[in-house]
């Protein structure tokens, strides 16, 4: 399909300055715009696991909640603000393009024009909208209520995705990546926002302490942090197998991968355990 | 002459007594209507009779000379001076051996190792069904036809998997997948278990991550991530 | 360097098909299904068997359905022997046209996609000279597969091979044939990656290398369509048969003379003058667009020479106009959709809005290497050669005589590829292992590569091939006479010195193009040496050989003719009678098998 993509004129002008950036003008009128956006989306997982990695070890720090306050407040430094926003990008693009992948294998939407450009909108709207809470700091949502919606619109995605696939051939834990892929979908675009809607439950230790007292947050944490050290675990090593035949050497990278995300997952629960 | 372009072209070669690389710049004066196969025939009859190119049918019927031009992987005997000049915008062609075996010389790449990779997904049938109870061919209806009948298409040019994000390594690449997967969809194929395997194998369709870019190349204008599609979704 | 060029590995196996195109496959599948466990190895010049010239056949393939309540196989070989102008052979035709509908079957049910009619069956298109009820309205008798009924046939007898474990070599040509005490014992190889010779010993040999046509400068064969397998034949000292016919196509696309398939008249398309007139109703007022090619060729010629045709300022050449414009949609979009794209992107006109311009273009070559029913290559008219085969275009049984019609080429791969495939089953049964290669095993290729590897000269590759291909085009193209065709001979044999003195590019073996080039154009000229010479020996026109100076059939000639050519321009003649078993055995319609007029 020689993409026949009818796009608008202002699409078009804003493409043709996008295309001025080199690696960009090589290649998406060589092998065409997927292909820029899936190592895209390769590029924004890969980020987003070190960020995880970082994540979970800052809050470890929640068991000496003065050195947590203490690194937090770094983070009141605009440059490290602004970082901070900039996660909102790989965190909205990730997502809504892991969607759009799920939905083109294996829900047979092939409109894929429609599908760009509400992601292009729906993630730019994101973005600002996180940026502009993170500016506010003032608004005030109830964290129970907050988390109840998203958790069942999350559960209403994971379902779908799981019945529809789970009878198919493909490996259970490929299966696995795509319904913790759609189970995080609202759960991650949903976190990202709360944290920045009640600036304080993401940044004071305080805040954070009293809230994970709830055992309801408790539950809702630890099937996040599950799910996503699975689909993390098994993103990385999906690229490790395209460029590593089956062998040695892609067992070895294998148990390594798995050993980083058991770790993770220690500490990870060990904190929602024991505070 | 009622169109002609100076068109500069900057060729790989590979030399292999010596085993040395180099990009060897030619300005050749073509008509608009050449095509690549030709404007690579007129080097060799003008400028330099050892650049070495491939083709057969001289018109996109068998998928022998694929090459990356710009970037690109396309046909040479299907891509026309003018049209070259209006797709890339520049008169300036960088052009090199496609990627996906070794290079033999210059534009010439070993296919035959590639077509490996064909034999691999096995595009015959595996298990022909019984013959029908009313003797001669099988019955199959146009509409069952068509739902398929675009993926055989296919010339396993190789393009599509020299442009695909994966199927350097290990990855039996689409056009091979594609072969598996239109034997899947034919009603004649009674093998579903073998071919499940090999769909879903090490090599399979996991290694697919919907760049699409198979699609953007094809010079048949085959969907191909659709059929790598409805692979994951695994409804045969 | 040319004295130390050696023979650098051998290789032993049962069957060797020196051209894995559309036949010689058949022939490998066949037998490699019989026969479980046969060594059997297929040589071809390109990457893979799949990109063999087979491939790029458009139109269908004609068999006739016993069964069918309307079409009968009497009427197939009735069109295929008038369609050759009365000398095919009776024999052939009535064994190819009987077994057509089994490998159909065959072809179907090991996976060929066929487009489908509403009935979930093959569905059939008319196609020119083929008629019912003995040339009274067009029939529907090519079986096809949108417009890539050869590229199905291709795939499905490639796969079949590589099924049942045929080994295959690509990018390597056979250059020389071996004998031992008058049986082939196999061939030589160069391969093109490594620049290594082998020596092939088989039990079997099967030569399969497809057309020849390179020769002409509007050609719709591929590259290397050269006559490998004519020259190979000739070199060993053996005869070639009818060379003499060439098939020229009347509508190729103007420019390269990429063929624009029959199966568009068949759906409808009008060839149309200068002044947009049908002009085919006068020439042949009952078949028209779908009379033979021979005629609508040579029509089309007249056209030109008459002031009605048109000129392509482009491509400098002329042309006639061919019209698709009155075509349902449905037929550009599903039907023709292939050929349909070749004129948008090869000449720029979009065949559903505009005319298409179109001209000859040499095509096939009805002659070739003589067989007898079996495929078994001839030395003289009643001697076979142990051990050797030959089948598709190459070879010659002869089903065309010397014009074929459109669908029968590829039904007759695909009949004789079996044919041959059952009688190699059986000649394997006792056939002795092949020892070590003869001693002169070699000579001859080692003689021809080294002249090149070491020739100085300064004459240009580019010139002689041009210089070759117009000489073709002109002097031995539609029209033919005495005069032109010696001075043809005479430029050949010019051309044949120059070719020795060619400067080479590179001396390395390894993936050398102009070396290879340089090989194809010799056997290009030795063969086109043949042609002229079985024009000129030929004062008579008989299908799609034309002589103006001599332009009725004649009794006289009422055989095919075997040429002798050990070396270069040293020429001998034979004759063998065109069989007339049908006509013989007294059946129904047998007159009609006579020496009948050929009218469409
Ligand atoms: C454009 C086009 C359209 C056609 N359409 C139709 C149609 O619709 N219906 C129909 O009936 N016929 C059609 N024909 C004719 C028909 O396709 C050919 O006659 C037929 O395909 C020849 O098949 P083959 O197996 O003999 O040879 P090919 O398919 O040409 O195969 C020859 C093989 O031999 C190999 N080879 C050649 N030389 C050597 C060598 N020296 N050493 C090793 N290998 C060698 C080649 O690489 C190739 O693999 C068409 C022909 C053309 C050109
Ligand atoms: C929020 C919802 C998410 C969705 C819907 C989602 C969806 C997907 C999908 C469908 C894939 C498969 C892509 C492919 O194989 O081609 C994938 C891959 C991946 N995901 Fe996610 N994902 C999400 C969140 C995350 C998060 C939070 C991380 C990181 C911690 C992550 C890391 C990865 C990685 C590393 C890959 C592998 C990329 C590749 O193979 O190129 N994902 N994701
Ligand atoms: C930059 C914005 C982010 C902020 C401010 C933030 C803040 C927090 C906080 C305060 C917690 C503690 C638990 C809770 O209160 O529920 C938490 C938990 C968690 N966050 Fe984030 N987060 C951010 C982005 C992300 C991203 C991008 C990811 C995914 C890669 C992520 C994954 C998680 C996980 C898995 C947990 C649970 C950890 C555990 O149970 O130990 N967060 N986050
Ligand atoms: S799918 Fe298209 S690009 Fe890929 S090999 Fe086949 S024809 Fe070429
Ligand atoms: S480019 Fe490659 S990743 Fe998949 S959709 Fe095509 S095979
Ligand atoms: S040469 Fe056959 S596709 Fe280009």
């Amino acid at each position: 399909m020689e993409n026949a993509v009818k796009i608008t004129r202002t699409e078009s002008y804003i493409i043709s300055l996008i295309q001025k950036i080199p690696i960009l003008s090589y290649y998406a009128p060589s092998r065409g715009w997927s292909f820029l956006i899936s190592w895209g989306h390769r590029l924004a997982g890969l980020t987003l696991v070190g960020y995880m990695f970082a994540h979970i070890y800052t809050l470890s720090l929640l068991f000496h909640p003065a050195t947590f306050d203490a690194d937090m407040r770094l983070l009141d430094h605009f440059v490290f603000s602004f970082l901070e926003w900039c996660v909102a990008i790989p965190v909205i693009f990730h997502s809504l393009n892991g969607g759009r992948l799920i939905l083109y294998e294996l829900f047979r939407v092939r409109a894929e024009e429609i599908v760009i450009r509400s992601m292009v909108i729906l993630g730019l709207l994101y973005i600002f909208i996180v940026g502009f809470f993170f500016i506010e700091k003032t608004q005030q949502i109830s964290v129970t209520l907050f988390w109840s919606i998203t958790v069942t619109v999350s559960l209403i995605a994971f379902l779908i995705v799981l019945f529809k696939i789970w009878m198919t051939g493909n490996s259970i834990l490929w299966k696995l990546q795509r319904i913790t892929g759609s189970f995080m979908f609202p759960m991650l675009i949903g976190h990202m926002l709360v944290m920045h809607m009640n600036y304080l439950t993401g940044h004071d230790s305080k805040t954070i302490l009293l809230r994970m007292e709830s055992p309801f947050i408790k539950g809702v944490d630890f099937v996040f942090i599950i799910f996503l050290l699975f689909h993390a675990g098994y993103g990385v090593f999906s690229i490790i197998a395209d460029y590593i035949k089956p062998g040695p050497v892609l067992k070895s990278l294998t148990i390594l991968v798995i050993i980083a995300m058991a770790v993770s997952a220690y500490f990870g629960i060990r904190l929602i355990v024991a505070l | 002459m009622p169109d002609t372009y100076n068109i500069t072209l900057e060729i790989s070669r590979y030399d292999p007594e010596s085993h040395l690389s180099w990009v060897q710049t030619y300005q050749v004066e073509a008509g608009g209507i050449l095509r690549f196969v030709d404007v690579f025939r007129k080097i060799n009859d003008e400028q330099d009779p050892t650049l070495a190119w491939a083709s057969s049918c001289e018109h996109a019927q068998c998928g022998s000379c694929g090459i990356m031009v710009n970037g690109k992987p396309l046909l040479a005997c299907e891509l026309l001076v003018r049209e070259a000049v209006d797709q890339f915008n520049t008169h300036t062609f960088r052009i090199k051996p496609i990627t996906i075996a070794p290079v033999l010389r210059d534009l010439v790449v070993d296919l035959e190792k590639a077509y490996d990779r064909v034999h691999a997904a096995k595009p015959y049938l595996m298990k022909p069904a019984p013959a029908p109870p009313e003797g001669d061919e099988y019955r199959i209806s146009p509409e069952t036809l068509e739902t398929y009948v675009e993926a055989t298409q296919c010339i396993n040019c190789f393009c599509c998997a020299t442009a695909c994000i994966s199927s350097h390594h290990h990855f039996l690449g689409p056009n091979a997948m594609m072969s598996n997967i239109v034997r899947l969809m034919d009603p004649r194929e009674t093998e579903k278990k073998e071919r499940m395997d090999l769909l879903y194998g090490e090599s399979g369709v996991y290694r697919c991550h919907t760049a699409r870019a198979c699609s953007f190349v094809c010079p048949k204008e085959i969907d191909i991530s659709h059929f790598l599609a409805l692979g994951k979704e695994g409804k045969f | 360097m040319g004295e130390n060029l050696t023979i650098d590995s051998t290789v032993t196996c049962d069957v060797l098909v020196i051209g894995a195109g559309g036949a010689g496959l058949r022939a490998a599948a066949y037998i490699g299904e019989q026969r479980p466990g046969t060594k059997i190895i297929a040589l071809t010049k390109v990457v893979s068997p799949q990109k063999s010239h087979t491939t790029t056949a458009q139109g269908g393939m004609a068999a006739v359905d016993p069964k069918d309540p309307i079409d009968k196989p009497i009427f197939h070989m009735f069109d295929t022997w008038k369609g050759s102008d009365c000398s095919a052979d009776q024999n052939v035709i009535k064994k190819v046209c009987e077994l057509g509908w089994e490998e159909m079957v065959w072809l179907e049910r090991h996976g060929m996609h066929f487009s489908r009619t509403e009935e979930k069956r093959i569905a059939k298109r008319p196609f020119g000279g083929h008629m019912l009820n003995f040339g009274e309205t067009k029939a529907f008798r090519a079986c096809y597969e949108a417009s890539r009924t050869g590229k199905g046939i291709m795939d499905t007898v490639w796969n079949e091979s590589l099924k049942h474990g045929v080994t295959f070599i690509g990018q390597c040509v056979a250059t020389e044939l071996l004998f031992k005490e008058d049986t082939c014992v196999g061939a030589i190889i160069f391969r093109f990656p490594d620049g290594t010779f082998s020596a092939i010993l088989a039990k079997t040999t099967i030569v399969a290398t497809g057309g020849n046509a390179k020769m002409y400068l509007v050609t719709s064969n591929c590259r290397g369509n050269t006559g490998d397998g004519l020259a190979l034949t000739l070199d060993a000292g053996l005869p070639v048969m009818d060379l003499e016919a060439v098939q020229f196509h009347p509508t190729g696309m103007v420019g390269p003379g990429i063929l624009a398939s029959e199966a568009l008249r068949g759906e409808g398309a009008i060839l149309r003058n200068k002044d947009e007139e049908p002009f085919m109703e006068r020439y042949a007022p009952t078949a028209k667009d779908l009379a033979p090619r021979d005629l609508i060729s040579r029509a089309i010629i007249t056209e030109f020479r008459e002031g009605r045709g048109l000129f392509h300022e482009g491509h400098k050449a002329h042309h006639v106009w061919l019209d698709l414009r009155h075509l349902p949609k449905e037929v550009h979009e599903k039907k023709i959709q292939e050929v349909s794209s070749f004129f948008k992107r090869f000449v720029g006109v979009d065949p559903e809005k505009d005319l298409c311009p179109v001209t000859p273009t040499a095509h096939y070559q009805m002659g070739g290497i003589p067989t007898n029913e079996f495929g078994e290559v001839q030395k003289d008219p009643q001697t076979i050669v142990p051990g050797l085969f030959a089948c598709g275009e190459v070879a010659t049984a002869s089903l065309h005589g010397l014009n074929r019609l459109g669908t029968n080429s590829l039904l007759e791969l695909i009949t004789m590829g079996r044919v041959i495939g059952d009688k190699v089953v059986e000649h394997l049964k006792d056939a002795p292992e092949p020892e070590g290669p003869p001693s002169d095993a070699g000579h001859i290729v080692f003689n021809q590569f080294s002249t090149y590897l070491a020739s100085q000269g300064t004459e240009s590759f580019a010139k002689i091939r041009d210089t070759l291909q117009n000489l073709m085009m002109e002097k031995v193209g539609i029209f033919r006479t005495e005069k032109h065709l010696l001075e043809a001979i005479e430029k050949l044999k010019e051309l044949r010195e120059k070719a020795q003195h060619i400067p080479i590019g590179t001396t390395s073996l390894k993936a050398n193009q102009n070396l290879w080039q340089i090989w194809e154009l010799n056997n290009l000229i030795t063969v086109s040496m043949v042609i002229a010479h079985g024009a000129l020996a030929r004062k008579e026109s008989r299908g799609a050989h034309f002589r103006e100076d001599y332009p009725e059939r004649s009794a006289e000639f009422d055989y095919h003719t075997f040429v002798y050519m050990p070396e270069f321009d040293k020429i001998t003649f034979g004759k063998r009678p065109i069989d007339m078993s049908i006509f013989e055995a007294k059946g129904e319609h047998f007159e009609l098998f006579d020496y009948i007029e050929r009218k469409y």
